[in-house]
């Protein structure tokens, strides 16, 4: 599975933007314009979609590359779990 | 309105770390109450207030209806274009528009004095109302809910009972206090009640000082909406972190059975979810029977509160059956303000017709099952696509506007906007959007936009 571009897709969903205009780099609040609820949103499908629970820190992440990262980290330690 | 300066029966308010006993909450009131009895030039009955979550919301709430004035509730998130329909509607004798980054009041910069305004016309029958909410309608035009004494009363009363709160009772509203679900359980039922409340801000960046500050201040209540227990049902060790929450209630909107399942996993705690309309004021029904609460109902009517479910012949439904929720009691608000007619459609032989479907079983737990009115409800925030359209209209280089609504795991609803601009050029597009930014309240506005 290639999760960069489910995270895109994922974000570009509830960020209404289409995928090819995702930047991975760019700020979910202001380049993204995502509101705090709506990153809970994305945290709660990201959940769902990989059936894995994301630490709360996952709040405070500013792009969708860290969303990414701490989404492979808690992949991986399950894995190795 | 004085019956509810006279009902303050709090302990302690705790807010950003100090602790404001009565006597000092009182104090300010009374400061601040005879500051505007100094100034007030408008024979207007009504004086606007930003109510953020802040001691100084409680205090200048108490403090106009100290003054004998009608407090209107303001959202400190509406932007011009809904501020300014507000301020036409009510003609305010003064606005307090608080600073939220400071614990004192600087009466001179928070506070506006209005001359009288010539054009105010009430044509409602304001007796005994001291509060009004502004709430979407149908139409797309904000209408004032009027509350009185006796409804807010009655509403701190059912919040009292259900919630069982006693002297040691520490009640939390994680909520907007300019909502109407927040203003009762962050405002009006920590005042009311014998114990004490803290006031915090709702931030959602901020989860883990949040509940340091909820274990802190020995919150046993808390009230809050599905998407804030997601995040709470995250907390490390949540067992330490709520040690001392009995109950833990919800609202605003319904909620996912993944979010009920794993809070109870993570803490063993069972949320209570409750119902409630800004015509209610708001709360009407909870699952505040002893025994827990029923998962998927929003429990029973409050105390002195009577729901029952009607169908399309206005004839009272069998149980099981799905019809329109009515509720009857003290907590049912007077009316809209200035419209008569509207007031009419929902209130009818002494019901309040809330345009929610639901049913009731055997035993009279209520279960909400959808929404008759045409409204969208995201997170709790209520919209009728009407306005958000009408409100789009009023810049001059719309043509059409079109709204489409899809599910979400954790808001319920999410909006989608399909705009038509007198010419579709990207610059036009981004001049839109940051119109409507500086111009609508942003949690109204769609998150995804199409022009076409």
């Amino acid at each position: 599975m290639n999760l960069e571009l489910k995270v895109a897709e994922i974000v570009s969903r509830i960020s209404g933007r289409k995928v090819q205009n995702i930047n991975p780099e760019g700020e979910l609040k202001n380049e993204l314009a995502l509101d705090s609820i709506q990153i809970v949103e994305l945290f709660a499908s990201l959940e769902n979609e990989f059936g894995v629970e994301l630490p709360l820190k996952l709040m405070t992440v500013r792009t969708s590359k860290e969303f990414l990262r701490i989404l492979e980290e808690t992949l991986e330690m399950q894995n190795t779990i | 309105m004085v019956e509810l300066l006279q009902q303050m029966n709090f302990q302690s308010l705790y807010f950003k770390g100090e602790i404001y006993d009565k006597p000092a909450v009182k104090a300010g009131i009374d400061h601040l109450a005879k500051y505007l009895l100094k100034n007030i030039h408008s024979q207007s009955p009504f004086i606007l207030f930003s109510a953020y979550n802040h001691i100084k919301t409680v205090i200048a709430y108490y403090a106009i209806l100290k003054a004998g004035k009608i407090a209107v509730i303001l959202d400190p998130q509406l932007k011009s274009l809904e501020w300014n329909e507000i301020i036409n509607d009510v003609c305010p004798a003064a606005v307090i528009l608080l600073n939220e980054k400071s614990i004192s009041f600087n009466y001179n910069s928070e506070i506006t004095f209005r001359n009288q305004d010539k054009s105010l016309n009430v044509i409602s029958d304001l007796q005994d109302v001291c509060t009004i909410s502004y709430t979407n309608a149908e139409d797309g035009y904000s209408k004032g809910a009027m509350l009185t004494g006796k409804n807010l009363l009655a509403e701190a009363q059912g919040i009292i009972s259900t919630n069982y709160l006693k002297k040691d009772s520490v009640l939390c509203a994680l909520l907007p206090f300019s909502h109407l679900y927040g203003f009762a359980y962050g405002i009006l039922a920590p005042t009311m009640a014998q114990g004490s409340g803290l006031i915090t801000e709702v931030n959602l960046s901020k989860i883990p000082e949040i509940v340091n500050e909820i274990n802190q201040s020995g919150v046993t209540h808390l009230h809050t909406v599905p998407s804030l227990y997601y995040l709470l049902s995250k907390i490390p060790n949540p067992h330490h972190s709520f040690k001392h929450i009995q109950e833990f209630y919800s609202g605003g909107i319904q909620l996912p059975f993944f979010i009920y399942e794993s809070f109870y996993q993570k803490t063993g705690k069972k949320i209570r979810e409750g119902y409630g309309l800004t015509e209610g004021s708001p709360a009407v029904a909870g699952n505040y029977d002893e025994e827990g609460t029923i998962f998927g109902s929003f429990g029973k009517a409050f105390p002195g509160c009577k729901i029952k479910i009607v169908n399309e012949q206005n004839l009272e439904c069998q149980a099981e059956e799905v019809g329109e929720i009515c509720i009857q009691g003290d907590m049912v608000f007077k009316g809209y303000y200035n419209h008569p007619e509207t007031t009419g459609k929902v209130l009818k032989n002494d019901w309040l017709f809330t345009g929610d479907f639901g049913k009731k079983d055997s035993s009279g737990n209520v279960y909400f099952c959808g929404l008759k009115k045409n409204m969208i409800n995201i997170a709790g925030n209520k919209l009728y696509p009407q306005k958000l359209i009408r409100l789009f209209k009023l810049n001059k280089n719309v043509e059409k506007a079109e709204i489409k609504v899809d599910s979400s795991l954790i808001q319920g609803s999410t909006i989608k906007t399909i705009i038509s601009l007198r010419d579709n050029s990207i610059k036009l597009q981004e001049e839109f959007k940051s119109w409507c930014f500086e111009n609508i309240n942003n949690t109204l506005l769609p998150k995804s936009w199409l022009f076409e």
